[in-house]
């Protein structure tokens, strides 16, 4: 069984050799771009901080997206995993939190197209054991249906939304974490809305 | 729907969190554990496939030992033998080229 103490062996040749002072105590007080280079340099204490600290923004975003809490476990997982294979290739260039939430945005996005691919029988068996805060009570009746709404956006329109609406992001976060101009988030962001209420009210027809 | 009704319906979607204290809890530990074994599991395909390389180089050895002693001198003309270079030939004759 492995701790978070373990150590993982996978040091770039460039950071062999470089030592962390700092890292002496638990390290908890770097800034994230140090504990990226800690980690790169093999520093497992430092990459299970970096999890640490945004293991509940990621567990977040993925429960937006999942069906069950085995599958919010799993995308938030291969977000990690996805992270520590790319350490190499964080460029520095936007926050570590948002180039996380842009692999986590990705990873959410990719699973909600292959969910298209699921076939209804299993989907439905699937929602049954589904996460869900509370029953829906009467005067939240239209907010149900405006989840069910938001199940049938396109895996990019529902995933700018997600971020801009349901996790209270800025424009320019949600710029940053998709990488796009803030322009094109607005437009886009925009069209999705629309796209939405479209979708709310042919929801709202079907079920009375 | 007016804008303002249907900020409110999202807005009170989003205040619908999972609830994800259960899963944070010993999150980490099974992170570094996964990544701990696919480390593990690259390193043993490694390993494995270094252990087995002098097996494949025997046999391909080996093999070509076989080609040498037991091998024919006949050659296959591919070219000839195909189908299209047959076709090929035979508009050349019907066109009166040949």
């Amino acid at each position: 069984m492995i701790t978070s103490n373990a150590t993982l062996s996978v040091a770039p040749e460039c950071w062999k050799g470089v030592s962390f002072p700092e890292m002496e105590g638990n390290g908890t007080a770097l800034p994230d771009e140090r504990m990226v280079a800690l980690a790169l340099g093999g520093d497992g204490k430092a990459y299970a901080e970096l999890v640490r600290r945004y293991k509940k923004a990621v567990l977040q975003m993925a429960g937006r997206v999942a069906r069950d809490e085995l599958e919010v476990d799993e995308i938030a997982q291969d977000v990690f995993v996805k992270v520590h294979a790319n350490l190499k290739h964080y460029r520095g260039d936007a926050p570590v939190e948002h180039w996380i939430m842009r692999i986590a945005s990705n990873t959410c996005r990719d699973v909600l197209r292959k969910r298209k691919n699921t076939p209804l029988a299993v989907a439905f068996e699937k929602v049954e054991g589904a996460l869900q805060n509370a029953p829906a009570p009467e005067e939240d009746k239209e907010v149900e249906t405006l989840r069910r709404a938001m199940e049938k956006l396109g895996a990019d329109d529902r995933m700018l939304l997600t971020l801009l609406e349901l996790e209270d992001k800025k424009v320019k976060e949600v710029a940053s974490i998709l990488g796009i101009s803030e322009g094109n988030v607005k437009v886009r962001a925009h069209r999705a809305r629309k796209v939405l209420k479209e979708l709310f009210g042919k929801e709202t027809e079907n079920h009375g | 729907m007016d804008e303002q009704r249907f900020d409110g319906l999202l807005g009170k979607l989003a205040q619908r969190r999972v609830d994800t204290s259960r899963l944070e809890r010993g999150f980490e530990t099974r992170v570094m554990a996964r990544l701990r074994a696919e480390q593990e599991e690259q390193s043993s395909a490694l390993f494995l496939a270094w252990r087995l390389a002098p097996a494949f180089i025997a046999l391909f050895i080996f093999v070509t030992a076989l080609a040498q002693v037991f091998g024919t001198d006949m050659e296959i003309d591919h070219i000839a033998a195909s189908p299209a270079r047959q076709d090929g030939i035979q508009l050349v004759r019907y066109m009166g080229n040949d």
